[in-house]
């Protein structure tokens, strides 16, 4: 189950004329197809996992090997080198994920490729499903390659189409930058004819160019600064960039993204069109200089708004400063501290926005302001409880119930470093164990370091199955090798959840554990809970590096194939002759089935998915199967 | 009714077990076999407790994805409690909501807090520090999915907000219909009986074939069709 839904069976529609509706991943998953590339690689992250889940359904009428990797480095590396070897090739990624294959990035940049090669990258304002909010358009700059950004799905997909051919004539990667809202939102696509590619280039064994290292390396970057004249004339010639220039307009609005339509749509409602230019730049990196200066000639004041880092702003400022023709133009928006740096864009901040610089006025909607604000309060009140819920079922929830009872066992108090997925809800009611989160797989090492420090509590480091193959296992070599004293607590649900349960790298956790060389390593299902909680314990109480391994599957995924196979998972109820009222399934699990009626605990048996983790602490045996 | 010329708005919150991005997708589609231009943001988790919400606009020409505070026509609301923010800023002044009434989804509670809530057994159990003693008073009682006493301090003002507040029960509907996954269709065939959409109920029924299998699509379109007849037998009586 993706976040969104897939629309595979829309995008292969052979009917060309007629448009569908669909998603920023599927028109870029189209993009993919049409442009006729047989290796595909990512890792899962929102809001980029759809756009190879699109992919794989119909991968093998394309001759598409679409694959997830290991994490993103290792897939980047593949993309690239297929690439190189003659094979069209995509690599797709989260914000986050980028700075795992900068590396490769970088240094496969100075050798360049033979067929075409895109790279996309999905960033995140807002952090709505990430944790941080990062400008992956950096990187472009970094690696001196060509930077692309989609305002739309239409666009995503005939851009995805074009860097391809631009790759193939400029021997580079190109990276599409997109964002969130055209992932995640859909709209009207006309879907294009799937190229068949002829002229394919076989690599060469080339010292001087493969062997990227030395006087070899410093060669390859001349050819590398070389290729910049190239890119500078595609982005000036980019046909995405669009100037719409008013005669005699006064303010010029440079825009980028999904932010174009936000200042088109209010540009029109307040009747400005007339009096704003309005400069769509698709080009990131380089900047389209001769579009730019062109549009700055003309205008006095610029207000900028692109989402992310103010990388434009930053550009045009310098355009300014170097040119005595554009001397006195003044430049608004994030560096001047009147949009923010942080957060998603949308239509009433850029009215506002607007709306100051411009002194116009738009006419509020809203009426009953005192009923509004009323309502709002029961959000305030009620908002620290809606969210942070583990599914029902979950066996996260069981394995934190017995984390939470060994730790009660032991005297000790413990730190609690805990990592990027679904069992970071951990964190909140009932349990509260988390008390770190930060990067992806850092579980183990911020738990070694605190262990290391003079703070006094020893840590545990809670990591799922997906985050320690990405990279928590080279942590626990480093901790193991270094014998020092952390435990790691696994939590293997056997699918990368939180992304939207794709398949993991499939190896056995225990065995790399013990290759690694920890001595205590333990396995458990989290669902038999006296044994699990007696081995936490016994892993609480020893010392050195310890992995104990709680491995039960999603319930997501059992629901998922219990759906496919017309299977019913059961449920349990209340026997309430017995129930003694005491709540403490309630209390101590947050299961969302179980719930209260007329002051009496009762299960909603749509939700349960007779996990059975309530029959197991119930003192009076209460609970029993429907 | 509105002209087919102006723009139409549709919020849609619930939770992730609502399944409201399928809605989102069936609706885009649907907009395009219209002949419209359509627009959608989606607000997604992946975990079944999360809240999820969704902003679609159609019309002749649609340009943000995102609907401007104060414009939007139409809310379809499940789990209404955590949309009331939602509610507050973006409904416009003659806007339509149809919201979920159903019971087991809106409260793991229905008395209202007392100060029992947190029970000599949670404390036992996890030896929390004061601090968080605190959070979990209330926490432990109304808890996520919202408290049915406060749900039922919220329609009056709903009432006051918009001149037309659609009650549907969509659990029993859906229940009634034989599936209980299909809380989403029938709330669609709600609104699509309501009378509030441009969109036509054909092109719905076609966009559910284009971008469903069809073994899953009979059950979608059954669904839908169950929610319709409820709406329109209501509005007879």
């Amino acid at each position: 189950m993706p976040l969104i839904e897939l629309d595979a069976k829309l995008i292969v529609n052979k009917q060309l004329r007629t448009p569908v509706g669909i998603s920023g991943a599927a028109a870029i998953a189209r993009g993919i197809i049409e442009s006729g590339v047989r290796v595909v690689t990512g890792y899962p992250g929102s809001p980029c996992s759809e756009i190879i889940e699109n992919i794989t359904l119909s991968a093998k009428s394309f001759d598409i090997n679409a694959e997830w990797s290991i994490n993103e480095k290792v897939a980047f590396e593949i993309a690239a080198s297929a690439a190189m070897a003659g094979t069209r090739a995509a690599f797709i990624t989260k914000s986050a994920g980028m700075n795992w294959a900068s590396d490769p990035l970088i240094t496969m940049s100075y050798a360049g490729i033979n067929a075409g090669m895109v790279v996309i990258s999905g960033d995140d304002p807002g952090a709505l499903n990430s944790s941080t909010e990062e400008d992956t358009r950096y990187y472009s700059k970094m690696s001196k390659i060509m930077c692309m950004e989609p305002s739309d799905q239409q666009e995503a997909k005939d851009m995805v189409v074009e860097a391809y051919s631009l790759s193939e004539k400029i021997n580079l990667p190109v990276l599409i930058h997109t964002t969130n809202r055209i992932l995640y939102g859909r709209s009207k696509v006309f879907l294009g004819d799937i190229i068949k590619l002829t002229n394919n280039t076989k690599f060469k064994k080339e010292m001087n160019r493969w062997f990227v290292a030395g006087s070899i390396a410093a060669n390859r970057h001349k050819w590398l600064i070389r290729q910049q004249r190239q890119l500078k004339i595609a982005s000036n010639e980019s046909r995405f960039n669009k100037a719409s220039l008013s005669p005699c307009a006064e303010y010029g609005v440079v825009t980028t993204g999904v932010s174009f339509f936000y200042v088109k749509e209010v540009l029109s409602k307040m009747g400005l069109e007339g009096r704003v230019s309005l400069l769509k730049i698709a080009s990131i990196n380089p900047l389209p200089l001769k579009v730019i200066k062109e549009f700055l000639s003309r205008h006095k004041t610029i207000l900028v708004l692109e989402e992310l880092a103010p990388l434009i702003e930053s550009g045009l400022k310098i355009i300014i400063s170097e040119n005595p023709k554009h001397a006195g133009i003044r430049v608004y928006g994030k560096l001047s501290g009147d949009m923010p740096e942080n957060g998603y864009y949308n239509p009433d901040m850029v009215s506002s926005f607007i709306e100051k610089k411009l002194a116009a006025r738009l006419p509020r909607v809203a009426d009953k302001d005192e009923v509004r604000s009323k309502l709002k309060e029961f959000n305030n009140t009620i908002l620290p409880y809606k969210q942070h819920i583990l599914c029902p079922g979950c066996p996260h929830r069981a394995s934190f119930y017995a984390l939470s009872r060994a730790m009660e066992k032991t005297s000790e108090d413990f730190i609690i470093a805990t990592d990027t997925g679904c069992y970071a809800l951990g964190a909140f009611f009932p349990f509260f164990k988390g008390d770190l989160l930060f990067n992806m797989g850092s579980s183990i090492s911020v738990a070694a370091g605190f262990g290391l420090s003079k703070y006094g509590k020893r840590a545990i480091a809670v990591i799922g199955d997906g985050t320690f193959m990405h990279n928590g296992l080279q942590a626990l070599i480093n901790c193991v090798s270094k014998d020092m004293d952390i435990l790691a607590f696994v939590l293997d649900n056997n699918t990368l959840a939180i992304t939207g349960l794709q398949s993991p790298v499939a190896t056995s956790i225990e065995e790399l554990s013990k290759a690694a060389g920890a001595k205590h390593v333990e396995v458990c299902d989290p669902f038999n809970t006296d044994m699990m909680q007696q081995k936490i314990e016994d892993a609480l109480k020893a010392r050195g590096p310890r992995v104990v391994i709680a491995r039960h599957k999603c319930a997501q995924l059992t629901r998922k194939r219990a759906g496919q196979n017309g299977t019913k998972p059961g449920a349990y109820k209340i026997d309430e002759r017995k129930c003694g009222n005491c709540r403490l399934c309630i209390d101590s699990l947050a299961c969302p089935a179980i719930y209260l009626k007329d002051n009496r605990v009762h299960i909603n048996e749509s939700l349960c998915s007779a996990c059975g983790l309530c029959t197991a602490i119930c003192p009076k045996s209460a609970i029993i199967k429907l | 009714m509105k002209t087919n010329k102006k723009t139409q708005e549709l919020i849609i919150t619930g939770l992730r077990i609502h399944g409201i991005t399928k809605i989102s997708q069936v609706i885009s589609q649907a907009a395009v076999n219209d002949g419209f231009a359509v627009k959608t943001s989606e607000f997604v988790k992946q975990q079944l407790m999360l809240n999820e919400v969704c902003h679609i606009r159609w019309g002749k020409s649609v340009d943000s994805p995102l609907i401007s505070k104060g414009e939007c026509g139409i809310f379809l609301c499940f789990n209404p409690i955590s949309a009331t923010d939602i509610i507050a800023d973006y409904l416009s002044p003659e806007g339509v909501i149809l919201v979920d009434t159903s019971k087991p989804y809106l409260g793991i509670l229905d008395d209202p807090v007392s100060d029992q809530a947190i029970r000599p057994a949670t404390n036992k159990t996890f030896n929390l520090p004061d601090k968080l003693l605190k959070l979990l008073k209330p926490r432990s009682a109304t808890r996520c999915l919202g408290l049915h006493s406060v749900v039922g301090q919220i329609f009056p003002l709903l009432n006051r907000l918009s001149n037309t507040v659609i009650r549907v029960d969509a659990f029993e509907l859906a229940q009634k219909s034989g599936n209980i996954k299909m809380v989403n269709f029938v709330m669609l065939g709600a609104l699509l009986a309501s009378g509030v959409l441009t969109i036509k109920t054909e092109s719905v029924i076609s966009s559910i074939n284009m971008t469903t299998s069809s073994a899953e699509a009979d059950d979608f379109i059954k669904a839908l069709e169950f929610g319709m007849t409820q709406i329109k037998n209501r509005r007879k009586l």
